[in-house]
């Protein structure tokens, strides 16, 4: 499972803004869920917020993978939302947020997930990529970044 | 986290000033204006004066940002109105109340997202009456706390000269205990300080004992410490409230019951609602009543109104006259520390038992039980490992590998059904229960961070 194939350019939303961790996995569910599925939606949030409680997923540098496994979810779906200004995320660093990387699967958890999971978190973990995500001006402009094979 | 905590009494105010770390953003609700000023002179919260359910009250608050509601204002209605809101306006994760109407709470369909939608309920009068039947369940306790829905249990007890291992080093205890018996002494308190205890350390005449075992194996280990009386049989009840009447139930099937109600009314309600217990009426502190009723027999008097002065007379007076164990119930928490282990064998403190419990559903972490011991200086905690060895500070290391803050000890680790003692080279596994003693609470940030999963546990 490639990263382009669970995100979209209509589940990114760059110069977003949100007040606290709680509004910005609400917006996070809201971009996930199902167009105007309210049900789905707060199933997302609830899984998203129980994930949080077990510890951050807050990765340092600024940028973080708030992920949950919802009952009855049953495709992987992928999220970027970038806000224009962080917020406390209770990252390893304690430094404020801004990049979030959102993602939920299927309550059967497998080994193709976390590859995904730690693909993100490695790509994130790239000073460069970072500054190109943060840089980017348009949702298609994150995908390619996304997309781009850092070997190649 | 972002908390807000409606009503600003002994609970919400203890519970905030044991949340109220860098990392946490507090706000107190209450109608109470002045009671709020005077809590902002002592920390640093945020306060709210309002009605705390009504939303615009609950939006100065901040409960657009909030990440948990706590709910412990004096009206049941209120807190169940308020997680109402909370819920279907501002679609807050996770919100707690305090409930007392037993009426309430013998309806849990009631509490369901959609109807009252509130995440935990917290009881003080069902977590009280608990509290004190594990209590009488071992009379040389002073408390007894539940692990792994009472698979192990962690107890406090004094040490007294005649029990076997005082007076000798922790390294004996093996050989002093039968070969399928294992327990481990979690703290001791001697003089008011904590030790962390190790092999070396040699238990003296009056030491404050906390140790785990599995529940089976409780009284052979009590035996260590204190030569232990018959099992309690004769047990008077002063007080015939809610406490007191439930407490008469869980207990009359087993023991003699006495209980002791000054209402007439109330009294033969109680009477009603109960099969075996002798229900009197009269004044518990009535010295020939309580002469009349055999004190000098009684094993334990259990003092339960609702009035602290009249629990710690009536307590007072039943152990001078013979009453061989007396527990009290006490709100304030000043007068449980006046008269405890010096006229009282054991104070609960309603307030104390709350916010164990309530503590439990606050922590980061997958936490199961959180118990709050000694007015809240230190806890001891149950909590789930999760992730693997290569990320998991936890999972997968002996013991002794693990990097704990100073102070706390991993006493014992639940897996399954199977209750383990920890020892040095015990190997922690993913999805087991550990049991730590905390014995100071500013380290309990760092007990946190340890037992939290990393950021790509999924």
């Amino acid at each position: 499972m490639q990263l382009s194939d669970v995100l979209a350019a209509d589940r990114i939303s760059i110069d977003s803004s949100a007040s606290s961790k709680k509004i910005l996995l609400e917006k996070a569910s809201k971009l996930l869920a199902a167009p105007s599925d309210g049900a789905h939606a707060r199933a997302i949030f609830e899984s998203l917020c129980q994930r949080e409680r077990l510890g951050s997923t807050g990765l340092g540098h600024g940028v973080a993978i708030p992920h949950g496994r919802p009952d009855e979810q049953d495709e992987v779906i992928g999220a970027l939302i970038r806000l224009t200004k962080g917020i406390g995320f209770d990252a390893p660093d304690s430094e404020p947020v801004d990049l979030f990387f959102a993602l939920v699967v299927p309550s059967e958890c497998t080994n193709t997930h976390i590859k995904l999971l730690s693909e993100i978190a490695e790509i994130f973990a790239d000073e460069e990529r970072r500054a190109s995500l943060r840089a980017a001006s348009t949702p298609q402009e994150i995908l390619e970044e996304l997309s781009r094979d850092p070997s190649g | 986290m972002r908390i807000i905590i409606l009503g600003a009494g002994q609970v919400g105010s203890s519970i905030a000033a044991n949340l109220s770390r860098e990392e946490n953003d507090i706000t107190i609700v209450d109608i109470d204006g002045n009671r709020l000023r005077q809590m902002q002179e002592k920390m640093d919260i945020r306060v709210v004066a309002g009605h705390a359910s009504h939303p615009r009250t609950l939006i100065r608050a901040g409960i657009e940002d909030a990440d948990l509601l706590i709910a412990l204002t004096n009206s049941d209605e209120t807190n169940m109105v308020a997680c109402q809101v909370a819920y279907t306006l501002f679609n807050t994760p996770m919100k707690v109340a305090r409930i007392r109407a037993s009426d309430y709470l013998d309806h849990p369909e009631l509490f369901k997202s959609e109807h009252a939608p509130i995440d935990v309920l917290i009881s003080p009068e069902a977590l009280v009456t608990e509290h004190i039947q594990r209590l009488i369940e071992y009379p040389g306790a002073l408390q007894v706390m539940d692990f792994a829905n009472g698979l192990a249990r962690l107890v406090a007890t004094r040490a007294f000269h005649d029990g076997p291992l005082v007076g000798h080093s922790l390294s004996a205890l093996p050989e002093q205990l039968p070969e399928d018996v294992d327990a481990r002494v979690a703290a001791i308190f001697r003089n008011e300080k904590a030790i962390v205890p190790d092999g070396d350390t040699v238990i003296e005449v009056d030491d404050l004992v906390f140790f785990l075992a599995a529940t089976k194996d409780i009284p052979i280990m009590m035996r260590e410490f204190r030569r232990l009386g018959r099992p309690a049989r004769r047990i008077m009840l002063a007080g015939g409230g809610n406490i007191g009447k439930s407490l008469a139930a869980s207990l009359e099937g087993r023991y003699h019951v006495k209980l002791i109600e000054s209402d007439r009314q109330r009294a033969e309600y109680v009477a009603e609602e109960l099969d075996t217990t002798i229900v009197l009426v009269g004044d518990c502190a009535d010295e020939d009543l309580l002469h009349e009723e055999g004190i000098d027999d009684i094993d334990i008097f259990c003092a339960l109104t609702n009035d602290d002065e009249a629990n710690i007379l009536s307590s007072m007076l039943a152990k001078r006259m013979g009453a061989d164990k007396v527990i009290t119930l006490i709100n304030r928490p000043a007068y449980a520390e006046l008269v405890e282990s010096d006229r009282i064998d054991v104070a609960v403190s309603p307030q104390q038992v709350t916010i164990g419990a309530l503590l439990t559903h606050i922590r980061k972490g997958h936490m199961v039980r959180i118990h709050s011991l000694r007015r809240g200086a230190a806890e001891a905690i149950e909590v789930v490992v999760h992730g693997d060895p290569v990320r998991s500070r936890v999972a997968g290391r002996m013991i002794e590998e693990i990097d704990l803050p100073p102070g706390t000890l991993i006493g014992g680790v639940v897996r399954g059904e199977e209750v383990i003692m920890a020892h040095h080279d015990t190997v922690i596994q993913p999805e087991d229960h550990v049991i730590l003693f905390v014995s100071d609470k500013k380290r309990i940030g760092e007990v946190e961070s340890l037992f939290s999963v990393d950021a790509v546990f999924m």
